[in-house]
């Protein structure tokens, strides 16, 4: 195995005692490809050195030779087959349902599930398909705009029937006055006229300009 | 033996996940034989059960299957990968047998001794197995991780997502508990009177 504990930067290989020697056996067993790299030359050094230490390390290797007796079982010849026929059913899941992850989320594999790229791409190109999209409408609607007919819609007409019929400018209960005839006699008799059930009372009497009328009656 | 140079190096992991990524069948072959073994062997030891340690490893490789498009070479091996993936459906299934425990009951071996298993020598690898089994769930994942599978230290502890230090405690204990139950079945293997 390569990937033992490895010791701190810059120091150097750690001390081996015998408490610590009990410790790996404990933990590994005897077999010192299965140690820490970082406390390897120091558990070989006490035990060239120590019968105790090699007491200790055949206690430890009785016991692996028993666990080494377990019952081992090999796959079923028809497995292989069957993960196999997973596979073709299987397919890489579409871009756009993975999970997005934070911009500060840095988690690797070894972290969990495998490491999902957010569908960045996708993304791009969705945008660039609405930002093109949205330009040809509005380029249409300009283009319905400038065919259509010509003039405002404020015109009321052409030139020559404004010449006959004239354009109003007069308020209608100056015209009224004209002919003796008052605002408030030609008001349409409609709506509520009950004050007790919360009609406003209008006193339309003192009100004589087209501009005043509206704005009490929309009070 | 091939002329100089041209001898070929096997494939990494990391490539075979990407080719499977890309819907490559050969890639998914050889992963899988590459691969198989382990996990059934892994998730028997932690399971004790043979169908159900398959049914794990073939869920394993379906979830490879499905992911292997996103696969981030250079992260983790994906020897941790698969373990991790087992375990976590190890502990799915432990879960399950927990929410109904009189069928629990039945199925867990006893660790006590009888004296019938005392005389039969013959019968150790199945308790050596029966033994492993009553073991704490994070104690036999340590143990099967290290002993059996082989993973380093750093890589066991990565799979089971705690420290160095913690999985040294759970081998120290796992290892300690097995000693005991196996001393009761048969000491004369471990040197005990």
């Amino acid at each position: 195995m390569t990937d033992r504990r490895t010791p701190p930067e810059g120091s150097g290989p750690l001390p081996m005692t015998m408490q610590r020697l009990q410790e790996l056996f404990d933990a590994y067993g005897a077999r010192s490809d299965r140690w820490p790299l970082s406390e390897l030359a120091g558990a070989l050094t006490l035990l060239r050195d120590s019968a105790e230490a090699r007491q200790r390390r055949d206690e430890a290797a009785r016991l692996d030779a028993v666990l080494d007796r377990a019952v081992t079982r090999a796959p079923s010849p028809g497995l292989l087959d069957r993960v196999l026929a997973t596979a073709s059913g299987v397919r890489p899941p579409i871009a756009r349902t993975a999970p997005c992850r934070h911009p500060n989320d840095h988690r690797t594999p070894s972290d969990g599930p495998l490491y999902v790229h957010p569908p960045r791409q996708a993304a791009r190109r969705w945008r660039s398909v609405a930002a093109a999209a949205s330009f040809a409408a509005a380029a249409a609607a300009v283009a319905l705009w400038l065919a259509g007919p010509s003039g405002t819609p404020h015109d009321t007409g052409t030139p020559a029937a404004v010449a006959v019929l004239g354009t109003y400018s007069t308020p209608t209960d100056t015209l009224l006055e004209t002919e003796n005839l008052s605002v408030v006699d030609s008001l349409p008799a409609f709506g509520c006229s009950d004050g007790e059930w919360g009609c406003p009372e209008l006193d339309l009497a003192q009100e004589h300009s087209t501009t005043g009328m509206r704005r009490r009656i929309h009070v | 033996m091939g002329a100089p140079g041209t001898s070929e190096t096997p494939v990494s992991d990391d490539t075979l996940v990407a080719r499977v990524g890309a819907g490559d069948a050969l890639a998914c072959r050889e992963l899988a034989e590459r691969h198989l073994g382990r996990i059934v062997s892994f998730a028997y030891r932690m399971l004790g059960n043979h169908a159900d340690a398959e049914d794990v490893a073939q869920e394993v490789f379906v979830r490879l299957w499905t992911h292997a498009a996103r696969w981030h070479p250079g992260g983790a091996r994906l020897t941790t990968w698969l373990h991790r993936v087992a375990l976590n459906l190890c502990h799915d299934r432990w879960a399950r047998v927990r929410e109904r425990p009189m069928e629990a009951a039945a199925n867990l071996p006893d660790p006590r001794p009888s004296p019938a298993m005392m005389l039969h020598e013959r019968d150790i690898a199945r308790h050596v197995s029966a033994a492993l089994e009553s073991l704490p769930e994070r104690q036999r994942a340590a143990i099967a991780l290290c002993h059996y599978q082989g993973l380093g230290n750093i890589e066991a502890a990565g799979v089971m997502e705690i420290s160095v230090e913690a999985l040294e405690s759970l081998l120290a204990r796992g290892r300690r508990g097995l000693r005991a139950r196996l001393a009761a079945i048969a000491p004369h293997l471990l040197g005990e009177r």
